[in-house]
């Protein structure tokens, strides 16, 4: 049994995390695809002078509907400038678009593009002032982060991304009382799922904190590692942190490790 | 190359062989005494008749109990591993004292995985203070057992006394005796193989497995998850402590799957890896993996790197 109604996906104020060119165009194609079937105003703030193979509609070129959609107008991309990363400039385009009659608005950027244009400290700022507006509004925002150069800031990108953070394999998001895991953890995303523990079990609220593995397809050593790891420094405190409803061969491996037996580790019910 | 340092020294896994009903009371009595006279916990597992017959002739204690083969003998990496899980988790400090036969397989290649069982037994359980003895009765196992049971027992039980036994194969050297039947990659093309060169291609390989198994076989989502993770422990094993590429080779049946996996590496590979209860972080993959799947098979690779076997199956073994 899923808890609390969380399920992967593309909505909300999401981080997405890339390695690659290739991780990027796929997730934002993604991201747009899910923005098409809800029919929602689609806007992509770019650089006016970017390399045409970042501009988005190379990142689309594989994708009839969206270029068609860019036609139409449904889906618009947006000059940066420091003016676009004004909260209130962002606020008026959303509602202007929601005026329009659409049901609701996407939005996405690559953070270097910000970069570009505005100092990192207020880019941080526009961040927490998203995560808002994406509670006051149908908004999503999808901010694509390279991850060489975001690893050493993951804790306060999970704390100012309220829909989690995607990357190739793998999604987090907050949910009540902890966070909810999705897709498959293994030796090559264990570091960023360490990372992201530590942050979210630093300051949980509320003990025991909940790990939702109910999406999780596939877990390894290394995955597993991480989930103890990442937790360590939580329950030597004394916290408890409780694995929610993995999936059997999930359980199996916690199970075959030691892991559910682990000071302050709890299993929840198995799926 | 084990070191008899890192076997306990209340270790023991010895043999009875048997023709008679007598001998195996007599012997199992003595062994149950010896058992509870040092303090420890002792089992007698058998067939059910075997198990009445125990029971009548040995009686009961508090700290003796009985087992059926049919719940406790399953398959025999699941034994063994549930054997050695029971005796890493024991908090009571005294031995263990376990006395049965294992079953009889169902077929030639059932058989095999038994042998090769008992022949693992030492390098799974030697470092716990365990003491079993393994009745073997020759009116119901036929000769191949009998020689397959004396090929992978040190001592042999002899007019109630634990002797050394001559017969004994170190277990590298039975896996390839024909007794121990040791499983192969099928000489037919495999279904769907594929080459990894790092490990951002793990991914695309256990989807790879996964796709494959489940559109040509009928093994089951539960077998098949576990065979997943136990075929990416084991390329991330090639590419961690062998070389790139590692390729990845699968067949299917109907009823069964099996997975080779050769990296491009040095080689010189120990057959019995994995079998011991880790207790550092290297080598967890392998011990992982053989746990994951009903057979795990260490070789050599053509190119000199490598290789290994992965069985599962959901018919019973």
């Amino acid at each position: 049994m899923k808890s609390q109604g969380w399920r992967p996906g593309w909505d909300g104020h999401l981080l997405l995390f890339y390695d690659e060119e290739s991780q990027r165009r796929a997730g934002v194609a993604a991201w747009v695809g899910r923005g098409l079937e809800l029919g929602a105003k689609i806007l992509y703030t770019q650089p006016p002078d970017d390399l045409p193979d970042r501009t988005l509609p190379a990142l689309l070129r594989g994708e009839p509907d969206a270029l068609e959609a860019m036609e139409r107008g449904q889906i618009q991309v947006v000059p940066a400038d420091p003016s676009t990363y004004d909260p209130d400039f962002i606020a008026t385009v959303v509602d202007g678009a929601l005026s329009e009659g659409y049901p609701s608005v996407r939005w996405s950027g690559d953070a270097s593009t910000a970069w570009g244009v505005i100092p990192r400290e207020r880019h941080e700022y526009v961040e927490q002032a998203t995560d808002e507006l994406c509670t006051s509004r149908p908004l999503s925002v999808l901010c694509q982060y390279p991850v060489l150069e975001s690893r050493h800031a993951i804790g306060f990108l999970s704390r100012s991304h309220g829909g989690g953070l995607r990357e190739q394999q793998f999604q987090a998001a907050p949910i009540e009382g902890g966070l909810a895991v999705a897709g498959e953890l293994d030796v090559t995303n264990q570091a960023t799922l360490r990372s992201l523990l530590t942050t979210a079990t630093t300051a949980p609220g509320r003990d025991p904190f909940v790990l939702d593995l109910s999406w999780v397809d596939f877990l390894d050593l290394p995955g597993a590692r991480a989930l103890l790891f990442g937790t360590l420094d939580y329950r030597s405190g004394g916290g408890r942190v409780r694995l929610e409803a993995p999936q059997p061969h999930v359980a199996q491996l916690i199970h075959l490790l030691g892991i559910d037996r682990a000071e302050g580790i709890q299993l929840g019910e198995v799926r | 190359m084990k070191t008899s340092s890192q076997t306990h020294s209340a270790y023991r896994h010895g043999l009875l062989v048997h023709d008679t009903d007598e001998e195996l009371v007599e012997g199992t009595r003595a062994f149950v005494a010896r058992g509870l006279a040092s303090g420890g916990d002792v089992l007698v597992h058998g067939t059910r008749d075997r198990v009445a017959l125990m029971r009548d002739a040995v009686g009961s204690h508090p700290r003796l109990g009985y087992g059926f083969d049919e719940e406790l003998y399953q398959a025999p990496m699941r034994t063994l591993f549930a054997y050695q899980r029971t005796l890493a988790e024991r908090s009571e400090p005294g031995q263990l004292w376990v006395t049965g036969t294992v079953p009889l397989g169902l077929g030639a290649a059932q058989q095999a995985a038994w042998h090769r069982y008992e022949s693992a037994v030492d390098e799974a359980l030697g470092a716990y203070p365990f003491a079993a003895l393994c009745t073997y009765d020759t009116r119901d196992r036929p000769a191949s057992v009998i020689a397959a049971a004396l090929a992978t027992h040190r001592t042999v039980n002899v007019d109630l006394t634990d002797r050394d036994n001559p017969r004994y194969v170190e277990p590298a050297a039975f896996l390839g005796a024909p007794l121990a039947q040791r499983p192969e990659a099928p000489a037919a093309p495999p279904s769907t193989a594929a080459v990894i060169h790092g490990f951002d291609q793990l991914s695309a390989a256990r989807d790879l497995v996964k796709a494959d198994a489940y559109r040509h076989s009928a093994v089951s989502p539960q077998t098949i998850e576990q065979l997943r993770v136990a075929v990416s422990e084991v390329t991330a094993n090639g590419l961690l402590h062998g070389r790139a590429p590692v390729r990845v080779s699968l067949w299917t049946e109907v009823g069964s799957l099996t997975c080779l996996v050769e990296d491009s590496g040095p080689g010189h590979p120990d057959p019995m890896a994995g079998y011991r209860h880790p207790d550092g972080a290297s080598s967890m993959g392998l011990w992982v993996a053989r746990q994951m799947v009903d057979d795990l098979e260490i070789g050599s690779s053509p190119s000199g790197g490598c290789s290994v076997l992965l069985t599962v199956t959901d018919q019973p073994l």
